[in-house]
């Protein structure tokens, strides 16, 4: 559990500054503003689609959300291959479409974990095939410069793995298959025209989406832009599942729902409508939600709220669809906006309420029962962060804690405190603990291996602790890199020079240099060191080249010892050796590796690893309330419902 | 505790046991947890330490975390007069507008001055008796008209002036014995109504700042029971036992921790519901 590497996890990531650096490495948040073609200008900071005509300019209705953000979000794979004359079409990953208003929502953060963990599988695919291309290239060639491999391409990967199938993303575009033959598609199938077959006016012409809407993020809501439209036809804007013909209006046949712009009804699927507002024509914009939790819709007309217009859906077994129809007269333009442009509705507010409600109903809960044996919540909750801070040898906090909770038993109760004092903390290992940790968040890796051998021998020997001693030592690598990057900074203006000449950090060569027996030849040198060999004289330039020459030593000492015992390991070892190659690391595909979160990683997973080894339980009681609350949340949030409303963070982003 | 149910489990493991294993809790979180759990509740010392050994950088907000120790210190002391004065400093509005908050604060400021009077020298007491009546009737009488649950409040505080001396002097006692000792007004005497109003004094500064009024943990419990009773309700497969182990307790020694296979269903709704209700009655059979 410790080490859950690789898997898809439902991964935590707090709002909390310093903490989440790497979060958003692995695939790229989109910015507003400019305009991109998604697919054909791939850039490393990602793609953006966002068309800003896409709503009509006048400032009337207001336009809530001020600070527009398209969340579609394109797999970053492409930037790897920047300037590499590839010409094999990989399939990336699709992107998605998160609406503003979900930004902060669970499903959101999710769909954003499910992503990050496709990416790294195919990076991983990607690294598989390299290491195993240079494994081989090993035995006949030797002493390749890095540079002579900059140019290669990649590798054609067949098989990716599908995003996960319980992830359903959103909406993100029209769909192109799932659409009536007389409509045609426009603006990079955000627009569609009735334009008929044949010349021939048909009764009606539907469209759905091309994903459907998952129940998991409570509240799903979207408008559609009516651009032209002649005096007769009509528009209906509603949802339905894969089964509704698209031949007909959505609302007339089961498993459809929708508004009319006609006559202004609602129809629930059944040929006779409701009574429900007046009708839309050109120029409206008509958005329909869904609520999940409640199992109603809603409508809203030019950002105003029409009420509800459906109760107790029963939503079939199958997933629903935006879905969108029209009927008589050619010539009709409609736009859709999934999210990613603003709306026009104030839905992030209706969101906010709706989540406003489960925090007040969670917030009445008593816990009791969780603590039968102590007098009270406060005092449980001391003992929860006692037992943490024990289990995870904070021995100074866990001191200060103890004294101030002592104090204040003793304030309240006199000297006959009817609870004994919180855990003591001071049991043998403790110290030790607190130093290894204190080491290894230092960065100081060789202290934390000698405290290890004094106090704790035979623990990182385990045959069980393999990966744990593995992941430690190549946290010393990454700490030298770490450091003569720290260097690097000093001599800034070599910098410039370099940057040009490696744009690619992913290249086979890294592990060749690594499988060099020792001695750094002249060649290896200059192309280590390139052009900074003028500024040599410096005696940061000095510093730097023995801990780059350090690194690449300790670097091949890793290789010798740990390659090929797993293939997760080599695969690791690929990417912190890839770290090299930049003299300033940071920006580096790999770069998130160095963030100092690494540290923590490591050194929680060895504390555990030394509880396991006294026999204590490697996981903090508070981290497994946590996880069982997290589980459970998840469970619920399957099918909507008010857990989908909830969305626990480390420290409150907002409230 | 999680660990050994995983790998006891049986083959066909529900869809909780499953997705349980799917959670990956990023152990920076769990500090940040932590660290919001000592700066909300105020233990100013053990967050400093903390932001050392767990290398946090903690952003110097204004949480006014001395203020609120400091408050939270003088109403465990006894002493509400300062405690009061404190409030009223860091926001003038405060107890204006949380009536409830100011009667219960009140309240233990006459109950300490009741407990004062006995633990006095006898021929003080006289004074003493005045003192703590006068400070009823100017202080918290006026709050009556307003509910019943303020009448019956400050009526079952008096009360307290007729239990025999030797129920407050009986320092020998276990706690419980001299909880006991007072009947059913025990309850105001014990230090968990303090801590009760020193916790809602502590959530009503942090709202009047803006921030989140408990701490993250308390939270995440509160959400655990909501969701449990929800997912009971729901028909969803969970293990019969969902308690909380803590300090690593063998198997059969299970003093310290609250699970005892009890799923009982959260049982006293309105304490949280009502703000006059939750410091009051909480042994009904007062009356």
């Amino acid at each position: 559990m410790a080490d859950a590497g690789g898997s898809s996890t439902v991964r935590r990531s707090s709002y909390a500054g310093s903490a989440n650096i790497p979060r958003r490495l692995s695939y790229a948040s989109v910015v507003t503003g400019g305009q991109a073609n998604a697919s054909n200008n791939p850039t490393r900071s990602g793609a953006l689609a966002h068309n800003s005509d896409l709503i009509p300019n006048n400032s009337y209705p207001p336009q809530y959300q001020a600070d527009p953000k398209m969340y579609a979000r394109e797999h970053d794979m492409s930037a790897r291959r920047r300037g590499l004359s590839t010409t094999s079409q990989r399939p990336a990953i699709p992107p998605f479409c998160m609406p503003s208003y979900l930004e902060h929502s669970r499903y959101a953060r999710k769909l954003e974990a499910a992503y990050e963990a496709k990416a790294r599988a195919l990076r991983d695919q990607d690294a598989g095939a390299a290491s195993l291309r240079g494994s081989t290239r090993n035995s006949s060639s030797r002493a390749r410069t890095p540079q002579s491999h900059r140019g290669m391409t990649y590798d054609v990967i067949e098989s990716i793995p599908p995003i996960d199938d319980d992830v359903i993303p959103l909406p993100f575009k029209l769909s192109t298959t799932d659409k009536h033959q007389g409509l045609d598609l426009l603006n990079d199938h955000y627009d569609m025209r009735y334009s008929g077959v044949n010349g021939k006016d048909l009764e009606a012409a539907s469209i759905r989406t091309d994903n459907p809407v998952s129940p998991q993020c409570g509240i799903y809501y979207y408008e559609v832009i009516i651009r032209n439209k002649s005096k007769d036809c009509a528009v209906a804007v509603g949802f339905s599942s894969s089964s509704f013909s698209l031949e007909r209006l959505p609302g007339w046949e089961p498993q459809s729902w929708a508004y009319h712009g006609d006559d202004g009804k609602i129809y629930d699927g059944q040929p006779n409508g409701h009574t429900y507002r007046s009708g839309f024509g050109e120029r409206d914009i008509i958005g329909c939600g869904i609520d999940f939790n409640k199992g109603s819709a809603f409508f809203t007309k030019n950002g105003h709220d029409l009420g509800v217009a459906f109760k107790d859906i029963s939503f079939p077994s199958t997933p629903i669809f935006p879905c969108i129809g029209m009927k008589k007269h050619n010539g009709i333009l409609i736009s859709v906006n999934l999210g990613q442009s603003p709306f026009v509705y104030d839905v992030k507010n209706r969101l906010a309420e709706e989540e406003e409600k489960v925090s007040l109903q969670i917030s009445k809960t008593r816990t009791d029962r969780l603590h039968q044996d102590q007098p009270n919540e406060t005092s449980f909750l001391q003992e929860l962060v006692a037992q943490f801070l024990s289990h995870g040898g904070y021995v100074e906090t866990s001191r200060a804690l103890s004294q101030q909770v002592q104090e204040e038993r003793t304030a309240l109760h006199g000297e006959g405190s009817p609870l004994p004092e919180l855990q003591n903390t001071d049991t043998p290992d403790a110290r030790p603990r607190q130093q290894i940790r204190h080491a290894i968040l230092q960065g100081d890796i060789d202290t934390a291996l000698a405290y290890m051998d004094e106090h704790f021998p035979g623990v990182l020997q385990a045959q069980s602790n393999h990966h744990i001693l593995f992941h430690l030592r190549c946290r010393k690598f990454i700490e030298l890199v770490l450091k003569a990057a720290e260097i690097d900074k000093l001599t800034d203006s070599l910098r410039k020079t370099k940057q040009s000449s490696n744009g690619v950090g992913h290249s086979s060569a890294v592990d060749d240099v690594f499988d060099q027996p020792m001695e750094l030849d002249d060649e290896h040198q200059s192309s280590m060191n390139g052009s900074r060999k003028a500024a040599a004289e410096s005696a940061e330039m000095d510093e730097y080249t023995q801990l780059t020459q350090q690194a690449l030593e300790y670097g091949q000492t890793l290789k010798q010892e740990f390659g090929g015992s797993s293939q997760e390991h080599d695969k690791y070892l690929h990417d912190i050796f890839s770290l090299m190659p930049y003299f300033d690391p940071s920006p580096s595909q790999n770069g998130h590796l160095l963030d100092a979160s690494g540290r923590t990683k490591v050194a929680e997973d060895l504390n555990s690893a030394i509880l396991a080894s006294l026999g204590r339980s490697p996981t903090a009681a508070l981290e497994t309330v946590w996880r069982q609350t997290e589980a459970l949340i998840e469970v619920l949030s399957h099918d909507g419902g008010p857990a989908a409303f909830v969305n626990l963070q480390a420290v409150d982003h907002d409230r | 505790m999680a660990s050994l149910a995983a790998s006891s489990a049986s083959p066909s493991r529900s869809l909780f046991e499953r997705t349980m294993e799917t959670i990956n809790i990023p152990k920076q979180d769990v500090n940040l947890l932590v660290m919001n759990f000592l700066i909300q509740e105020g233990y100013p010392a053990a967050a400093a330490r903390f932001a050392e050994e767990a290398s946090l950088e903690v952003k110097d907000e204004n949480d006014l975390m001395t203020e609120r120790v400091s408050i939270r210190d003088a109403i465990f002391r006894g002493d509400l007069q300062s405690a009061i004065e404190d409030i009223n400093d860091i926001d003038p509005q405060l107890l204006d507008g949380n009536k409830s908050l100011h009667f219960a604060l009140l309240r233990l400021q006459l109950i300490e001055l009741i407990k004062k009077m006995f633990d006095g020298p006898e021929n003080e007491k006289p004074q003493l008796f005045g003192t703590a009546v006068t400070f009823a009737q100017q202080n918290l009488a006026p709050y009556t008209p307003q509910s019943e649950k303020y009448k019956s409040d400050l009526e079952r505080a008096m009360a307290l002036l007729i239990i025999p001396k030797e129920a407050w002097q009986s320092k020998s006692q276990t706690h419980n014995e001299q909880i006991s000792a007072f009947g059913p007004l025990g309850d105001l005497i014990d230090p968990s109504l303090k801590i009760e109003v020193a916790r809602d004094v502590n959530a009503a500064i942090l709202r009047s700042q803006g921030r989140s009024d408990h701490s993250t943990i308390h939270r995440i419990l509160q959400t655990r029971v909501w969701a449990e009773d929800l997912a009971r309700d729901k028909g969803i497969d969970l293990p019969a036992d969902m308690g909380i182990d803590l300090w690593d307790a063998p198997a059969d020694s299970q003093s310290q921790n609250g699970n005892n296979g009890d799923i009982q269903m959260a049982e006293d709704e309105s304490t949280g519901a009502d703000p006059v209700h939750r410091y009051t009655n909480l042994h009904e059979s007062a009356r």
